[in-house]
C-alpha cells in the first residue's frame, strides 16, 4: 500500500498520530487527507442523547451538602440555535446576527438629559433665527392683511355707519310715533278719569244732603 | 519525529479549529446545553440568553486555537464565556426582573411522586434559592450558583473564578451556609419546610485575603 509513496510520505504516515502538526501534512494534499481521515475516525464520538443525559444526571442526583435535595433542571439548546451553532463552523453558511442590545447612551436617562442639553446649545441660534424669521413673516403677513383688508372694513364701516343712521333714524320715527299714541292715549284716560270723578262727586252730594244729622253722626265710624 | 498523541480534547479542539464540521457539532454537543443554561441565569431571558449562547461559541471558535491542552477542554470553553456573560449581565441588570428562577427551568422540575404539595413546595423551594441568590455577595453566589444549581465540578468552578480549589470549596461552604440560613428564614415564615443546613466546615482551608 505505501509502495507509491515517495520517503517522506511513507515515513509520515509510518509515524502519524492524530493531531498531529507535522510540516509535511502541509506539503503534501494526499497526507493531509490521510491524517484528516484516521482524525476523523479517532475523533468520532458519538454524543449522547440530551435525554438520556437529563435521566443520568438525575441519578447521580446533587451532592450531600447542595443547597437543594434535587437537581436543578436543564434546559435543551432550542433547535433554533442549535441550527445558529452549527453554522459558526461552516463558512458557506450565514449566521443570524446577534441582537444588539441599544447602546448606554440611548438607555441611559443621564445621557437623554445631556443629550437633550446638546441638542438645545446646537440648535439655539437656529431657533433664535427661526424666531425672528417667524416675526418678520408675521410682520408681512399682518401687513397683507392690513392692505387687503382696511379698504373692505372702511368701506364696511361706511356702509354700516348709514345703515347705523337710517336705523336710527327710522327708530327715532318709530318712537316717536308710539310716543304720541301712548301720550294721547294717556289723555284720553285723564278726560275719563275727570269725567268719572265729577259724576261720581256729584252722586255723593246729593246722598249726603238726603241723610239727617244724627243719623249721620251715629252712622260714622272712627277708626281705632 | 512525530509529538507525542494529544489528548482526546485537544484533538478535538484542534479539528474543530481546523473547521470540521463533525467535531464542531461534537463540542456542541458536550457543551452546548451547559453553556446555554449559564447564558440564561445571566441573561434572564430565552432570547437574550440565545444570543449571549451564539456570542460565546462566536468567541470560543475564533480561541480555539488557543487551547492548549493544560486545563480541561470544558473548563477552558466555560472560562472563556465568563467575560461575555457578566458583562452581559451588567449591561442588561437594569432591565431585568427581580432574580428569579424561569418558569421553564420551573416546569422542567422532575415530579415528586404522586404528592402535588411537595412538587408545590419544591418549586417555591426553588424560586426562593435564586431570589436569595440575588441578595448574596458576588463571589458566593457565583459558586453556589455553578456548583449547586448548574452542576459543574469543583475545578471547572475553579477555573472559571481563576481561583485555586481550595478556595472554591471554602466559598462553596460559606455560601451554602449563608443561602441555607436566609432561604430557611424566608420558607419559615410561609410553613414550607426547610432545606438541610450543611455541617460545621472541617478542613477547610481558609480563603486568603
Amino acid at each position: 500500500m505505501l509502495s507509491g509513496l515517495s520517503g517522506a510520505c511513507r515515513r509520515f504516515r509510518a509515524h502519524f498520530s492524530p493531531g498531529s502538526a507535522h510540516p509535511h501534512r502541509r506539503d503534501c494534499r494526499e497526507c493531509e487527507a490521510f491524517a484528516a481521515a484516521l482524525e476523523s475516525a479517532a475523533g468520532a464520538r458519538l454524543p449522547l442523547p440530551s435525554a438520556l443525559r437529563q435521566t443520568l444526571r438525575a441519578i447521580a442526583g446533587p451532592e450531600e451538602d447542595a443547597v437543594l435535595p434535587f437537581a436543578v433542571p436543564r434546559l435543551p439548546v432550542p433547535d433554533a440555535l442549535a441550527r445558529r451553532l452549527r453554522g459558526i463552523a461552516r463558512p458557506g453558511q450565514t449566521i443570524p446576527l446577534i441582537r444588539q442590545a441599544p447602546p448606554e447612551w440611548v438607555r441611559s436617562p443621564r445621557y437623554a438629559v445631556a443629550a437633550s442639553a446638546l441638542l438645545a446649545l446646537l440648535l439655539g441660534p437656529f431657533l433664535a433665527g427661526a424666531v425672528d424669521h417667524g416675526r418678520q413673516a408675521l410682520g408681512a403677513a399682518d401687513a397683507a392683511v392690513d392692505a387687503r383688508m382696511s379698504p373692505l372694513l372702511r368701506r364696511t364701516g361706511d356702509r354700516g355707519q348709514e345703515e347705523i343712521g337710517r336705523l336710527r333714524s327710522t327708530t327715532a320715527a318709530v318712537c316717536d310715533a308710539a310716543r304720541q299714541s301712548f301720550e294721547s292715549s294717556l289723555g284720553r284716560l285723564d278726560d275719563g278719569l275727570s269725567g268719572l270723578s265729577v259724576r261720581l262727586s256729584n252722586v255723593l252730594s246729593e246722598n249726603l244732603d238726603n241723610l239727617g244729622p244724627r243719623s249721620a253722626a251715629g252712622s260714622v265710624r272712627r277708626p281705632q | 519525529m512525530n509529538a507525542p498523541s494529544p489528548s482526546p480534547d485537544l484533538l478535538l479542539a484542534r479539528l474543530a479549529a481546523r473547521g470540521r464540521a463533525d467535531a464542531w457539532d461534537e463540542l456542541l454537543a458536550l457543551y452546548g446545553e451547559r453553556v446555554y443554561n449559564l447564558a440564561y441565569h445571566f441573561a434572564g431571558s430565552s432570547a437574550d440568553a440565545e444570543d449571549l449562547t451564539q456570542e460565546i461559541f462566536l468567541r470560543l471558535y475564533q480561541n480555539l486555537r488557543l487551547y492548549r491542552g493544560d486545563v480541561p477542554l470544558a473548563a477552558w470553553a466555560l472560562r472563556l464565556s465568563r467575560n461575555l456573560c457578566i458583562d452581559h449581565y451588567r449591561r442588561s441588570r437594569r432591565e431585568r426582573r427581580a432574580g428569579g428562577v424561569s418558569e421553564e427551568v420551573l416546569a422542567r422540575l422532575p415530579a415528586a411522586g404522586d404528592d402535588p404539595q411537595a412538587e408545590a413546595q419544591r418549586r417555591q423551594q426553588l424560586r426562593t434559592v435564586y431570589r436569595e441568590l440575588e441578595e448574596m455577595s458576588e463571589d458566593l453566589a457565583e459558586v453556589v450558583l455553578l456548583r449547586d444549581l448548574q452542576g459543574w465540578s469543583l475545578e471547572e468552578t475553579a477555573t472559571w473564578l481563576e481561583v485555586p480549589v481550595g478556595t472554591v470549596k471554602s466559598r462553596l461552604h460559606r455560601g451554602r451556609l449563608e443561602l441555607a440560613g436566609r432561604v430557611n428564614a424566608k420558607l419559615a415564615a410561609k410553613g414550607i419546610p426547610r432545606l438541610p443546613v450543611p455541617a460545621p466546615a472541617a478542613g477547610l482551608e481558609a480563603e486568603p485575603c
